[in-house]
């Protein structure tokens, strides 16, 4: 084990910043803080946990004179290595910054710090009958800096959007450690670049977030969801493109692939049909009960004549629990059929869906290893979630073949690597096949310009 | 049995894929990575890969772990952090061995039932003589050196334990229709012996016979999740050989932990095989009452205060009792039962955990506590002596109203004989 290559004094400065107490420097400290939600692992030389945004410019400060990496952190779930000190330095733990600052029920905003865990902002929008509807698989562990940092989606991006789409004004950090400000808590803004959406999804390598005002939106009153059948997981990727183009968009709109469904029904028993090649699950909301209710009968239409071999609506909360069971306890079903699970993140343009779907199932087959798809079919974004042993050395090459190809696979048909995942260091390097060396150039620059020294999140896809 | 060194784990630890979903479920989780359960994971899988010893720093992660198993239900790959915590602490005992107070309790004085009950009224002798007013005694201000809050609710001891209360075969009233092992455990024999008289009642009203055997002894729960496999199997294999000769159809129990011990942890955690015809018969109070009750015989009460409940852990995720006290409370208590928030998060007792980490106790049950007044309750019921003695503990400390008291304290009241 490496100790910790920060000197003393450094690490003296940094605990009369932060206080003792929140430099932690043990090698048990820094294991736990080596790791997020995939499998590669750094350790950092010093976790950090500062409790307001002065002490973070004071950090930065102190990085940029001693030249030592600072890398972000909120609940340490990303997928893709971003909150990962690869380049060593210390990790900035932002969860003590978690204080809900201000909800406003006029203009329909919350004002909250960076280390709020997600699912808190869900609940006391939801106190208040407003809907906060970024909700990532790990809503209830994520923190909302992290979300904004990875320009997190989840299962209602289709219609809500994307964390992006519902950030109002930040108040951040420069890697030089200035406070700034951009955007205002009102509906338009136009003042100057846009630095808010900038920082989205930045990574961690631009700035760090200490303030987010959120955008709400009234909390739907109404529900239709159900769940059809098809023979062959391209008929519902056809579907899913069939119910968008009929006008229709469902808050919610999963495929199930038939791999998945097996595994699914191996692990929890709910009865489902294990022939079917494919479930595709909706759900339509809003404020009105009878639009709600034509739109799930247009969905249901629009189903049947894709090809569905059978559409059930849920009655009531108890049969929609048992249609959402299924899609919930995916991710756990697939993870324990195998030592390690790799999820991937694919996502094309809708009416690409089915291809999409047909070549993933092809390089399973041709690699010989386990493929699960699953995801959110609304938003083209698909987590083919590779089954293996990380112990196997054999297994795990032809792993990484058949990553490398389903990106190819997903950049062919115009998609993107990541749908909501983010880079990191993880697919840094499939980054520019997609964008072009000299997109990567462009962030580059931007990335020198904020951040002349290299402190920020440094090592990652920039 | 599970595994007792760090190196047997690997494979447990290879399934964590560190998606951090048990950090939402855990209570002793505070924000800071390392007191997660993802961590005491990642940090058991380091030395058993070695690359880290088995040091001063992951005992402390190890140790502080309340062992409610909310982890484990909330985990997607399967994996259970608890018994993770549990097999480091075993490796930690059977390197290091157990401090001295714990291994005096457990190889000796948990062996003993009667020198347990001796003293336990000893102490409540010293407790009386010392002065009567417990709350506002002077003597408190020695608690802190031994770890405890000023505060701190003690229970009155001294009083009769269960087993001199009652005969060894207890007749049913009425008609005889099942015969039973009462297994009570220490904190009802020996703390709070009107939970064990309220269990005796009830089954005798339903018409079970009660075997209780007086030489009975702790179940084991304390010594195992200290890591001392060693003392706890032969407490188990005592209590086990107890009760395998006794011809019941149940062996019941109102203790979630005891419950939970003897229905699997004995088989899964202590290896004891022979445990098996046992643990299958085992029968928390509130599921053996909705099996046999007969539907007139509970009957409403008027005018009874608010009423919420508590789920144990052990109950809850360990047996799986969640619908039975409900539909007890529910009959008997009407629009007057309430469902407080997170009914099933740990209150923070974790039996010896309470003691060591009281500070972090006191965090864990604020929530609880929060979650019970927002309830608009004024009692507060569980299933589990272990719970009621932190319940009332940290209702003390914050000065509350509430009361916390047994379910079956409450169903007991409500149920005619059926004679």
């Amino acid at each position: 084990m490496n100790s910790s290559s920060l000197s003393p004094s450094i690490l003296s400065k940094l605990a009369s910043i932060v206080g003792a107490e929140f430099v932690l420097t043990s090698n048990e400290d820094r294991i736990c803080y080596a790791y997020d939600g995939q499998r590669v692992e750094y350790l950092p030389d010093a976790v950090v946990r500062p409790a307001d945004a002065e002490e973070i410019s004071r950090i930065m400060i102190l990085a940029n004179d001693e030249h030592f990496p600072v890398v972000p952190r909120g609940g340490g779930t990303g997928l893709s290595g971003g909150s990962v000190a690869s380049s060593g330095g210390i990790v900035l733990d932002l969860t003590r910054m978690n204080r809900i600052k201000e909800i406003d029920l006029g203009n329909l905003h919350m004002v909250v710090e960076p280390g709020v865990i997600t699912a808190a902002i869900v609940a006391e929008a939801e106190k208040n009958n407003l809907l906060y509807p970024p909700d990532p698989g790990s809503v209830k562990v994520s923190t909302i800096g992290g979300n904004v940092a990875e320009n997190a989606g989840g299962l209602r991006a289709g219609k809500y959007g994307v964390t992006r789409n519902y950030l109002m004004q930040l108040s951040a950090i420069a890697p030089t450690g200035e406070h700034f400000r951009s955007g205002a808590r009102t509906r338009k803004c136009v003042a100057g670049y846009d630095l808010v959406s900038l920082m989205c999804g930045s990574e961690g390598t631009l700035g760090v977030v200490t303030e987010i005002a959120l955008r709400l939106v009234p909390l739907p009153k109404f529900r239709r969801s159900m769940v059809a059948t098809f023979a062959d997981a391209s008929t519902a990727g056809c579907a899913v493109s069939n119910i968008m183009a009929a006008g229709l968009i469902p808050a919610t709109l999963e495929i199930i692939d038939n791999f998945t469904l097996r595994t699914i029904e191996d692990y929890a028993h709910l009865g489902l049909p294990v022939d079917a090649g494919a479930l595709v699950l909706a759900e339509f909301d809003g404020l009105a009960e009878s639009a709600v209710d034509e739109e799930g009968e247009t969905g249901n239409r629009v189903l049947l004549e894709s090809g569905a071999s059978g559409v059930e609506f849920a009655k009531d909360a108890a049969e929609r629990d048992k249609i959402w069971q299924a899609r919930r306890v995916a991710l756990a079903a697939l993870s324990r059929a195998k030592p390690t699970s790799i999820l991937e993140d694919v996502t094309v343009p809708l009416p690409k869906l089915s291809d999409m779907i047909a070549r993933v199932e092809r390089i399973g087959r041709e690699n010989g290893i386990a493929i699960g798809t699953f995801g959110h079919a609304g938003d083209g974004n698909l987590h083919p979630t590779i089954l293996t042993n990380e112990r196997d050395e054999d297994e795990m090459k032809r792993v990484e073949v058949a990553v490398s190809q389903l990106i190819d696979a997903a950049l062919e048909l115009g998609g993107t690597v990541s749908g909501e995942h983010g880079i990191g260091f993880c697919k840094a390097p499939f980054l520019p096949r997609e964008v072009g060396v000299e997109s990567i150039e462009v962030m580059q620059r931007i990335k020198r310009a904020m951040d002349p020294n290299n402190i920020l999140n440094p090592g990652k896809f920039v | 049995m599970i595994p007792r060194t760090i190196a047997d784990l690997d494979d447990a630890l290879s399934n964590c894929m560190k998606c951090g979903f048990c950090k939402a479920a855990c209570p002793v989780f505070i924000g800071e990575e390392t007191t997660s359960p993802r961590a005491k994971v990642r940090l058991a899988r380091a030395v058993a890969r070695g690359d880290i010893e088995m040091t001063s720093g992951f005992k402390a992660q190890v140790d502080r772990c309340l062992n409610c198993r909310a982890c484990a239900a909330e985990c997607p790959s399967g994996v259970e952090p608890n018994k993770i915590a549990l097999s480091a602490r075993c490796a930690f005992v059977d390197r290091d061995g157990l401090p001295l107070v714990k291994r005096l309790i457990f190889s000796d004085v948990l062996k003993y039932p009667r020198l347990m009950a001796l003293g336990t009224r000893a102490m409540g002798l010293a407790q009386y003589v010392s002065a009567i007013d417990l709350q506002n005694n002077p003597l408190r201000r020695l608690l802190p050196l031994v770890g405890m809050r000023r505060d701190k609710d003690l229970p009155v001891l001294g009083r009769r334990s269960l087993f001199s209360l009652l005969p060894e075969r207890i007749e049913p009233l009425g008609e005889h229709k099942a015969t039973v092992a009462y297994f009570p455990g220490c904190a009802t024999n020996l703390i709070y012996p009107e939970i064990g008289v309220a269990v005796v009642e009830v089954l005798q009203k339903l018409g079970a016979r009660v075997i209780l055997p007086h030489d009975l002894v702790c179940c084991s729960t304390p010594v195992f999740n200290s890591g001392d496999i060693v003392d706890a199997r032969e407490l188990a294999q005592r209590n086990l050989d107890i009760l395998s000769s006794i011809d019941a159809d149940y062996v019941i129990t109102a203790c979630g932990s005891c419950g939970l011990t003897i229905s699997q942890e004995w088989t899964e955690v202590l290896g004891l095989t022979q445990a098996g015809p046992i643990a299958k018969k085992v029968l928390d109070i509130s599921e053996f009452i909705v099996k046999y009750i007969p539907d007139s015989v509970l009957k409403p009460l008027e005018n009874t205060q608010i009423v919420t409940y508590h789920d144990s852990c052990h109950l809850r995720r360990g047996m799986g009792v969640y619908e039975a006290p409900r539909q007890l409370l529910k009959a008997v208590l009407g629009d007057n039962f309430v469902e407080m928030d997170q009914a099933d998060r740990c209150c923070g007792g974790g039996g010896t955990f309470s003691v060591y980490h009281p500070e972090l106790s006191q965090i864990v049950a604020e929530t609880k506590m929060n979650c019970v007044r927002d309830a608009g309750a004024e009692i507060v019921a569980a299933g589990c002596p272990a719970c009621i003695m932190q319940l009332r503990d940290s209702l003390v400390h914050r000065r509350m109203s509430q009361r916390a008291i047994h379910t079956i304290e409450i169903i007991n009241s409500a149920l005619t004989s059926d004679e």
